[in-house]
């Protein structure tokens, strides 16, 4: 160990400017973090700007990183006859320990510490930090692995970046190849996919270890460029190709994850594709339309899309194909206006005899001048709540006719459960900030508007609101690879803080998105860090000869609720959709 | 007992074969030259030797192991100087000297410093900065100071002045006088080789043409000149660069073995004046190497 430990030092030591700088990136990478949190939010150009920043970082990062590792390799490389440790007493095994000691410094230890008081002024603790931690490993891990792969092959610059080409270059004209020769008549599920990804991964870093591995020894780097060219070949075959799904059976031991969601049902509420028979080309594309029904569904309980997998057989062949998205009838803030009001103590809705009539008035106009358009109440009746529209896209390139003579197609939905808690409430009225442990929502600017619009028919077309501009910071999702949340949504992501626009007087709560201008997110290592606008207004009507707010002193009666959602539960069931209707 | 033994050594880069069947023995203690033109051999045997490179065929055993098994023991008993190898050009003379130290459990302090003074290497200066020769010298310096039981010197005096290889054979002589060390030197700076080695070994295109003392070596090989030699003599098998011009016959002798050598000569001409001159191992690995030529563009020709 000592040995090991020796040529490390000198690794450090011959390195430490670099090393230098590359801390030196990512101290910028938590700076413009920090900006964000405290001052960079005020416009959305600032934050554009600052996220752009960002990103160069993560490039410039991954850069550094790329050529860190290859000049570490190099100080002592495993290929040629010219390097010196060759004829010290020094094994391979050593030597390759000391290189992983010495990359496990500069991009484990080293990113750690920087992040550590990023992470603890963000207020995580160390379920948090452990979580943030993995990521960041993780996704150090993924960007030196191939690297090094290549750097013991390698003993200069130019070679190491030749490999990079050929490689890269390998694995496109591979993928070409499959298109070209072996073209998929399908798109995949999300569990094929995720298939798909866990056997390229695994073939990626077995064959990137075994030449890591092997190179401590050998001389010899013809079988170590076998391994990866037989790598960089088969792997984008796997990701186009590979047709076993063994996450499915897996899965489907686990369909509920306790007694209340297995009392839940799901049932189709409608299906439609937008297909025209007599007009549409086969191959165009097309929207298909599922909304499905939850039932005996807990009233305490918000319920949150996670994946929905749609499987279609017909004469020319089967469609497979994962949800585009997952819509909730206009406002997905619907299912969850129950349980958040039941949390709030939010008495039902009171309005007053002037506001119900000047709604009504308000809502005939609409449907007089919009009569085709389906309008749908701010609150949301009882048989709205729990209503889940599906939208898929058939794309063009799927070449799948629906069939004329109904073949059920199935679907297989998954949902996640959350039960709210209130993180904190704040007043509309000015700027501040809350947090409760990792979660921390700054209200960075509020500024007053009026809109004016031609009156017409004597409607008041004339609103005054206010905007507020929030700057949140949570835990991220996982980048990476986590159990259950490998490319799809995810648990954590379905069920993500929002914000609700509270007048708790008139037992009113409106759900933050919808009122939305615009949604930027960015991370800095673990940290999700997202800008957004919350718009509440109000109309203005003429009293004794001017305009005024149809409610006095409304503005200062909005309060701001932050919501996070704790999982309580998720469920996966699988609908047949009968006959699905065709119209435009 | 050999602290160097090959058997059948063989290796080729693709179709070209720089050694072959090569059979070299170094015995422990001697000083051992490796001599050959260009292109030799000379320097992929040490190579295979060093585990460097790992031979296409045969077998090459170093401190009693299998060359391709050589571990961080054996290397810790191994110097090893080559102009050739990539020294870390970042680090001062201290700082290879600090780096290599902990590798080696011989490591001399006392030695160390001795040679420090005695090659005048400035320590804090950067490898890189160094001249060719301070780098040599530094090179040899981290190859000496743990007192190895083999050196191995590849080509070390190449393109040197004149007043750093000397101070590099004077080192290499003082520090070799100080233990029983079995030093395997390849050079072409053959004055320089002869002063340092007590055996000799020629290479050439790969194959070993002889290994053996220098002393006997330098015994066999002698310059002839024989005046008023009868017409229509002819050279015999051993003679090397075999000439006439007009009464004054000339030859190099390779089985020189004192008077009875003298005598045959004498029977064979007999009222011929005869001359033979002993030789420097710079002229009879010359008088190899020309020999060598001429028969390869002769073989060419036919």
């Amino acid at each position: 160990m000592n040995l090991t430990w020796h040529i490390t030092k000198k690794d450090l030591t011959r390195f430490r400017l670099p090393l230098a700088g590359y801390a030196l990136v990512l101290i910028a990478r938590v700076f413009l973090g920090v900006a964000l949190r405290a001052g960079g939010g005020t416009d959305a150009a600032s934050f554009s700007r600052v996220r752009m920043y960002l990103l160069l970082g993560v490039g410039l990062q991954a850069l550094i990183t790329y050529a860190l590792v290859a000049v570490l390799m190099h100080e002592d490389a495993t290929v040629g006859t010219q390097v010196f440790w060759r004829t010290r007493p020094i094994s391979g095994a050593r030597l390759l320990g000391s290189k992983l000691l010495t990359l496990a410094l500069m991009f484990g230890v080293l990113p750690l510490l920087v992040d550590l008081g990023w992470w603890l002024s963000c207020g995580f603790g160390p379920a948090e930090i452990g979580a943030a931690a993995r990521d960041v490993l993780l996704w150090q891990a993924a960007l030196v692995l191939p690297a090094l792969g290549l750097a013991v092959i390698s003993d200069n610059a130019g070679r190491f970046f030749t490999l990079i080409v050929v490689g890269v270059g390998l694995a496109a004209f591979t993928g070409l190849m499959r298109i070209a020769y072996f073209p998929s008549p399908e798109t995949v599920t999300w569990n094929l996919l995720q298939s798909r990804l866990w056997v390229a991964l695994a073939i990626t870093a077995a064959g990137l270890v075994a030449v890591i591995a092997r190179q401590a020894r050998a001389r010899s780097v013809s079988p170590a460029y076998a391994i990866l060219g037989a790598v960089a070949a088969v792997v984008p075959l796997i990701l186009g190709g590979w047709n076993l799904d063994f996450v499915s059976p897996w899965q489907e031991k686990t369909d509920d994850s306790s007694a209340v969601t297995r009392a839940i049902s799901l049932s189709l509420s409608a299906a439609e594709i937008q297909y025209d028979r007599e007009t549409d080309q086969p191959n165009s594309a097309r929207w298909l339309y599922v909304t499905l029904k939850a039932g005996d569904f807990p009233p305490d309980l918000a319920l949150a899309p996670l994946t929905a997998d749609l499987v279609w057989s017909a004469r020319s062949g089967v469609l497979r194909t994962s949800d585009a998205s997952i819509d909730y009838i206009n406002y997905l803030g619907y299912n969850r206006q129950e349980p958040v009001r039941r949390l709030l103590g939010l008495s039902a809705t009171r309005v007053d005899a002037e506001t119900q009539r000047w709604q009504e008035a308000m809502a005939a106009e609409r449907q007089r001048r919009f009569p085709k358009i389906k309008r749908t109440p701010s609150r949301p009746p009882e048989e709205l709540r729990r209503l889940a529209t599906l939208r898929f896209a058939l794309r063009g390139t799927a070449k799948f006719e629906p069939p004329s003579t109904p073949t059920h197609p199935e679907l297989t939905v998954e949902f996640a459960l959350g039960r709210p808690c209130l993180l904190a409430e704040l007043p509309l009225a000015a700027t501040g900030r809350i947090t409760r442990g990792p979660f921390s929502m700054r209200v960075a600017d509020v500024e007053n508007y009026k809109y004016n619009a031609p009156k017409r028919d004597g409607l008041p077309v004339e609103f005054e609101g206010r905007r507020a501009v929030l700057v949140e910071t949570q835990p991220a999702d996982s980048m990476l690879i986590s159990a259950r949340n490998l490319f799809r949504v995810g648990p954590a992501d379905a069920l993500s803080p929002d914000v609700w626009l509270l007048t708790r007087d008139q037992g009113e709560a409106i759900w933050g998105w919808p009122t939305n201008r615009t949604a930027l997110i960015s991370y800095v290592d673990g940290v999700q860090i997202t800008w957004r606008t919350a718009v509440v207004q109000e109309p203005r009507v003429i009293r004794d000869g001017h305009w005024t707010p149809f409610r006095a002193g409304w503005d200062r009666q909005v309060t701001l609720a932050f919501v996070r959602y704790e999982p309580a539960g998720w469920f996966r069931r699988t609908v047949s959709l009968g006959e699905v209707d065709e119209s435009r | 007992m050999n602290i160097i033994e090959t058997h059948q050594l063989t290796r080729r880069y693709g179709r070209t074969e720089a050694v072959h069947e090569l059979g070299l023995a170094v015995p422990a203690g001697s000083v051992c030259a490796l001599l050959g033109p260009n292109g030799a051999g000379k320097t992929t045997t040490i190579k295979v030797l060093m585990n460097l490179l790992a031979p296409t065929a045969g077998e090459a055993r170093v401190l009693g192991v299998d060359a391709r098994r050589l571990g961080p023991a054996q290397l810790a008993q191994i110097g090893y100087v080559s102009e050739n190898q990539q020294l870390p050009r970042w680090m001062s003379v201290r700082q290879l000297l600090d780096y290599c130290r902990p590798l080696y459990p011989t490591w001399d302090r006392e030695l160390e410093r001795r040679l420090l003074v005695q090659f005048a290497l400035p320590e804090s200066r950067r490898l890189g900065e160094l001249s060719r020769g301070m780098l040599m010298k530094a090179a040899l310096l981290a190859s000496l100071a743990y007192r190895p039981r083999l050196l191995v010197l590849d080509e070390p005096f190449s393109g040197l002045d004149a007043l750093v290889r000397e101070e590099l054979v004077r080192g290499l002589l003082e520090v070799s006088t100080a233990g029983d060390w079995t030093v395997l030197v390849s050079s072409h700076d053959i004055d320089e080789v002869e002063r340092l080695c007590d055996r000799v070994a020629v290479l050439q295109a790969g194959r070993l043409r002889f290994n053996e003392p220098a002393e006997s070596l330098l015994a066999r090989f002698r310059r002839v000149e024989i005046l008023n030699a009868a017409e229509g003599a002819v050279a015999e098998p051993g003679w090397l660069k075999w000439e006439r011009a007009g009464s004054l016959m000339s030859f190099v002798e390779t089985g020189y073995a004192g008077d009875p050598t003298e005598r045959a000569w004498r029977e064979r001409f007999p009222g011929a004046t005869l001359s033979a001159q002993p030789m420097s191992l710079r002229e009879i690995f010359l008088t190899l190497a020309r020999t060598e030529r001429a028969q390869a563009r002769k073989g060419a020709a036919a």
